[in-house]
């Protein structure tokens, strides 16, 4: 079967073509900016708030939305569930783009950027928490460019390279899970050291069991979420296998994640009850934290559970996007709603249009990748050549 | 709803990797250890109650550290109307608090025993002297802001606007200064001496005096003594610390301590998991291979089976070939004999 | 299970965050000043009386009095010429029957006429209310010497007594225990808190409850009879704003109440055995301070008796609280013994320039005997009160000024200068200055009278001379030194501008303020 005749028509302007565009362009010319006249034109960042969305959204959910890459591969091959195979490749697509993007973002926020590889290299903090995410990384940026080069090779027809590199799959699955508990860990544990600026129902000892369980079921529902934008999108590269698996991918990570969801929403509430927090549930802030956590946890994991147990797609993916714009409330939440929470108003942070417009950019980058890549290497289907593998 | 035993054994392992994670807040076996600061290193005493808030200490440390002047001159004391923080360009501010009775406040770094924005630093750029200062070396930072973040008096400032060399910016406690003897530039220059400089033990000692000779005059608190782990610069008043802008429930838990769980979880991880994670592949690769053999046993015993059933099947046939052969050959030869019987009748 | 539909999740999850919207509710308002109240009683019955205990009723008094319209009988007995001040009842115990039956009848009266009336049998929350009880306000009436003369020279007071012109007997009273009666007896009135404290003691009413019958139904006798009375309504004398609107009288005539004007205070008993070796007495002004205390009460706490007939030199009388007599007139930290008073009084700006300085506790042997200066020979021939007459007048002629040519008029301070020119210091005026502020207060004069002690309010830490040493003698140029077995001794410049500016901050001198430096000294070209 021919994939490449039912590709449609290679038009140059189509409308996402033209949007991406835009947003491309747009994006050049706030890096301009950015690297001309300096943090305080672009943001509106100042001393008492010196994270912004760049950090709490670029970093934190980007990090925490591209674990789908060692979950699934964890699944596939530490859990030996083959019946995930094909959603394998498209998830460390994902997990690579993501981590490569955190680190283009960081060199926006960070006030001198080709310093980046010094706390690696050149002179280690150890006793920072941040170092620990830097290393991690750091090495699993690696790792995943190692787990996605076979698709490259394959396209480019490295065979020998390939089929040495695809024998390192479970020592670097592995390799993966270990880096990426640490550093979703990690970047949860960077907040332990405010505990005099974050509100105290966000505030625990548990927050990096917080960030790095609730990163298993991110990855997953980044990972049903995508797939049904690429049924929807990229159909025609997908192959036999790919699509007969794709409600089954759907359908197991539904119920994963339903199950991890529903012990995280169990180990939120005892962290509350341990600190003994419950009068802050009767203020405005615990409306919120409530929202957060049952609306947008509890909430979808019980769409989940049903919409798995029914084998309705439809209710699963509802969930997954619900699940997504969960995670991003709570790693927004923490970074700065619920930071510096104490403050007057006045004090407070508001990102700005070029804030905003720069993270934009940099999520439309990925999604272009994405598709550049998707549609050339062998991510949604298998190489004609390798087809025994 | 059956689980299977290597979903089972997987999540357990995750559950335990979890609680070790987080339930670890001290993992240094002597957990009541607490560093009391380098012996004999210096700190800065700052008697509010004799703070007049002429700004000369604001002044003195803009020109000691070669910083822009500020738009409004150091003697235009309608600043103080409003209170401010420390910025890029002033390392400390003097702020006024109450409405009758005015107290004046100078803010700056505080110099902490175990700086938050030391521990926080991923590449060493914030470090401890054991002098007492709070060094920071512009020649590593990359510029993350993390000592901004971790700051729990809120002090770092940063320089925004700088494009290519921006940098942190706190109180040194003119310890270029201190090298060579001289007074930080604001203790020197404080007319009242509501700032007074020397060893940290001893300026703790004068403090506690001072609340003693004058019980009525002072809270009975030295600020700094045992605040985020202890601080260098410690403070009198004689209003309560937290109407004079000063934080009273920072607790006395340094920093370093906060993050020391966390940290110490991260080797356990690199043992435990490739561990757990290797015997959960290992599990659920016998697991296949098990179930494989099983299915090939179950094979051949069908197959063997089958085997048994048709041989069984030939054997009643056979007989029944056999019988019905014999009857052929019987009824043949009986029927031959009854041939030659009516043959040799008819001769 | 059957197959729920999406929209059938939906609506349960608006549901679930339907019911935890209530939690908003719960925010805590802050109460602002005005929100409290005065006349807010607590009726409170105990577990004893009911098992399932409800939440306790606030009972806003001033409300009620004004929906009566002034009328106290409508819920409180006459007896014996005065209301009663309990709840439709004289001596029985409340009880939650009482209270529902009488307020609710009341209530549902109220009501039936179309008037704004309280709960009914049903509201029980709307009187027992679980939320947070309105604070209040309520402050107590100081019952001071004025407020007193206001009474004791109204010609308004009515009084039983034939035998006195004068108002005494219609408040004061003693009670004789056999016929447990009270009676009045001339002479011998005394503070009402001597004896009604504040809760019930044996059969003796608390002080609210004397007071409120004594002073409220005398009030509101008065009203009643159209006359000028004060307040009868809790706000009129428990509200802050209301008790600054009491006129303070001045020039109020000395109480009569044959107190001596001298007295001479020993802790040993005059011509007594062994008491040799004791403090010499101590000539008291008992008539100088009388002006000067609010009330008796300030120094005769308990009762108009003698110090010494309760506080005794070894502390051991229970009459006494236990404190001996040295601590009763020494201890520097209570408001009614001759230091502790002594000692807030130093806080006054005329003072406290010097005095804000000195250590809390500093041993001067010197200074005991500006008050201990009655010799024991001469207590034993003559009567004490004419030897401490004599000794109190000897002392007021004793102060004099130091003569003016021996003060330097201006001193030149230029040991510091440096950015400034010299500071032109004007000796003589700040000497003068303080020495008129000192001259406000005779206490003062006493304790002054030796004027070489005044200049070591500035010149401290040195001997007494005329000649005082220099500042740089003992403050050093370079700084303070800190260090082992050193004291906080400031440096020249913080000694300099530490005495001097804490001088004028204390001593409300406005013309000099701390940041204006020039004015001192003049900037250096």
């Amino acid at each position: 079967m021919d994939l490449d005749s039912q590709m449609p028509e290679n038009k140059k302007f189509t409308v996402f073509n033209v949007v991406t565009g835009i947003i491309l362009v747009g994006g050049l010319v706030l890096t301009i900016l950015r690297f001309t006249m300096g943090l305080g034109a672009v943001t509106n960042l100042d001393n008492t708030n010196p994270w912004g969305i760049w950090i709490g959204f670029d970093l934190l959910c980007g990090v925490a939305l591209a674990a789908g890459g060692y979950v699934t591969s964890a699944a596939c091959y530490i859990f030996g569930l083959k019946r995930f195979h094909s959603a394998v490749r498209p998830a460390i697509l994902t997990a690579f783009l993501g981590y490569a993007l955190v680190v283009l973002a960081l060199h926006y926020d960070v006030g001198r950027p080709w310093r980046l590889p010094y706390p690696i290299f050149y002179s280690q903090g150890t006793s920072s928490l941040l170092f620990e995410v830097g290393l991690c990384v750091f090495l699993y940026l690696t790792v995943l460019f190692v787990e996605f080069s076979p698709s490259a090779m394959e396209w480019l027809g490295f065979k020998k390279l390939r089929s040495w590199v695809v024998k390192l799959t479970l020592l670097l699955t592995i390799f993966g899970v270990i880096l990426s508990t640490l550093h979703q860990s990690s970047l949860g544990a960077l907040f332990m050291i405010v505990p005099s600026k974050l509100h105290p129902l966000w505030y625990s000892s548990y927050l990096p069991v917080y960030f790095f369980i609730s990163s298993i079921f991110a990855g997953m529902s980044m990972v049903i979420f995508e797939g049904s934008l690429a049924h929807r999108y990229l159909k025609y590269k997908m192959d036999e296998t790919h699509l007969s698996e794709s409600r089954g991918v759907a359908f197991g990570f539904a119920k994963a994640a339903s199950w991890v969801m529903m012990g995280y929403f169990c180990i939120k509430i005892i962290g509350l009850s341990i600190d003994n927090n419950w009068h802050y549930l009767f203020t405005g802030w615990g409306l919120w934290f409530l929202l957060e956590i049952v609306g947008f946890v509890l909430f979808p994991a019980i769409l989940y559970a049903v919409g798995s147990r029914e084998k309705n797609l439809v209710l699963v993916r509802l969930a997954s996007i619900w699940t997504v714009l969960g995670i991003i409330l709570n790693r927004l939440n923490i970074s700065v709603v619920a930071f510096n929470w104490h403050l007057p108003s006045a004090q407070r942070y508001c990102p700005s249009f070029m804030e905003i417009a720069t993270s934009v950019f940099i999520v439309t980058l990925g999604i272009v990748i994405y598709r550049f890549i998707a549609t050339r290497m062998p991510i949604l289907h298998e190489h004609s050549d390798y087809k025994a593998h | 709803m059956a689980i299977s035993r290597r979903k089972f054994l997987g999540s357990l392992g995750a559950a335990i990797g979890a609680t070790t994670t987080g339930s670890l807040t001290k993992a240094y076996g002597a957990a009541n250890k607490h560093f009391n600061g380098y012996p004999g290193s210096s700190g800065v005493l700052h008697d509010t109650t004799l703070c007049i808030g002429c700004r000369k200490c604001e002044q003195a440390c803009n020109t000691v550290n070669d910083l822009p002047q500020p738009e409004k001159p150091f003697d235009d004391l309608s600043i103080l109307d409003k209170n401010r923080r420390t910025q890029a360009d002033a390392f400390t501010v003097v702020n006024q608090f109450g409405a009758d009775e005015k107290v004046f406040v100078k803010k700056q770094c505080n110099h902490c025993l175990e700086p938050a924005c030391a521990s926080a630093c991923f590449v060493k750029a914030l470090k401890k002297t054991p002098e007492g200062p709070v060094v920071y070396d512009a020649s590593l930072c990359v510029g993350c802001r993390y000592c901004m973040v971790a700051c729990p008096f809120e002090i770092p400032a940063y320089e925004y606007d700088n494009v290519l060399t921006p940098k942190v910016t706190k109180c040194t406690l003119c310890a270029p200064r201190l090298k060579e003897g001289k007074l930080p530039g604001c203790v020197e220059v404080c007319p009242r001496e509501a700032l007074i400089f020397g060893e940290r033990e001893a300026l703790i000692k004068i403090a506690r005096s001072r609340i003693q000779k004058h019980p009525d005059q002072y809270v009975d608190h030295v600020y700094g003594e045992h605040e985020m782990g202890g601080t260098s610069w410690l403070y009198l008043s004689g209003k309560p610390f937290e109407t004079i802008g000063m934080r009273e429930d920072l607790g006395t838990i340094s920093a370093p301590e906060l993050t020391s769980g966390p940290l110490s979880a991260v080797p356990i991880v690199v043992g435990l998991w490739p561990v757990l994670l290797t015997g959960v592949y290992a599990i659920s690769k016998r697991k296949d291979k098990i179930a494989k053999e099983e299915k090939e046993d179950a094979l051949q015993a069908a197959s063997v089976q089958a085997n048994e059933e048709m041989n069984q099947k030939i054997e009643v046939l056979r007989e029944k070939m056999t019988k019905e052969k014999t009857a052929a050959i019987n009824f043949e030869v009986k029927k031959a004999l009854e041939e030659a019987e009516k043959g040799k009748q008819e001769e | 299970m059957s197959k729920i539909k999406p929209f059938q999740l939906i609506i349960f999850a608006i549901i679930v965050l339907f019911f935890l919207f209530p939690f908003i509710g719960q925010t805590t308002i802050k109460k602002s000043d005005d929100d409290k109240r005065v006349d807010h009683i607590t009726i409170q019955l105990g577990a004893e009386l009911s098992k399932e205990e409800m939440p306790t009723v606030g009972f806003l008094h001033d409300l009620h009095t004004q929906a009566v319209e002034g009328k106290c009988a409508t819920c409180h007995i006459e007896k014996e010429g005065s209301f009663v001040f309990e709840f439709k009842r004289t001596t029985e115990k409340a009880s939650m029957e009482l209270y529902h039956d009488e307020c609710i009848a009341c209530h549902v009266e109220k009501k039936a006429s179309s008037e704004k009336a309280g709960p009914l049998t049903a509201d029980c929350r709307s009187c027992h209310v679980a939320k947070e009880p309105i604070e209040s306000s309520w402050t107590k009436l100081n019952f001071d010497k004025s407020l007193h003369f206001v009474h004791e020279n109204s010609d308004r007071i009515k009084t039983k007594d034939t035998a006195n012109k004068d108002n005494c007997s219609a408040c004061h009273h003693k009670y004789n225990e056999k016929t447990k009666e009270i009676f009045y007896l001339k002479g011998e009135e005394e503070s009402c808190a001597y004896c009604h404290k504040s809760e019930k003691q044996d059969n003796i009413k608390p002080i609210r409850q004397a007071s409120h019958n004594a002073c409220v139904t005398c009030h509101q006798t008065l009203k009643s009879e159209k006359t000028e009375a004060g307040p009868v309504t809790c706000n009129g004398c428990h509200d802050k704003k209301e008790q600054l609107k009491i006129k303070k009288r001045t020039d109020i005539p000395r109480l009569k109440r044959n107190q001596p004007d001298e007295v001479a205070m020993t802790g040993w008993q005059i011509g007594g055995e062994g008491t040799k070796n004791y403090m010499k007495g101590v000539a008291f002004n008992h008539k100088g301070h009388e002006t000067r205390a609010e009330s008796c009460k300030v120094c005769h706490h308990e009762t108009l008796k003698k110090c010494n007939d309760c506080h005794k030199t070894d502390g051991g009388d229970s009459k006494g609280g236990f404190v001996s007599l040295e601590q009763a007139m020494h201890n520097p930290g209570s408001d009614r013994s001759c230091m502790g008073c002594h000692k807030t009084l130093t806080k006054n700006s005329d003072c406290a320039g010097c005095h804000f300085q000195l250590p809390a506790k500093k041993d001067n042997s010197d200074s005991c005997q500006i008050c201990h200066n009655l010799p024991q020979a001469q207590l034993e021939i003559m009567d004490s009160k004419e030897v401490a007459r004599k000794a109190l007048t000897d002392l007021s002629k004793e102060y004099n000024r130091v003569e003016e040519d021996k003060i330097p008029e201006t001193v030149v301070i230029d040991v510091l200068a440096n950015e400034y020119m010299p500071s032109q210091f004007p000796h003589r005026k700040m000497v003068q200055a303080i020495s008129l502020r000192v001259e406000k207060s005779n206490m003062a004069k006493v304790f002054h009278t030796d004027q070489a002690g005044l200049c070591m309010g500035c010149h401290h830490n040195s001997p007494k001379t005329p000649e005082p040493p220099k500042c740089a003698s003992c403050h050093s140029k370079k700084g303070p030194a800190i260090g082992e077995g050193l004291d906080d001794r400031p440096g020249l410049k913080g000694a300099y501008h530490g005495q001097c500016i804490t001088c004028h901050q204390k001593m409300d001198v406005k013309s000099v303020a701390a940041t204006d430096c020039i004015k001192c000294h003049e900037k250096k070209k």
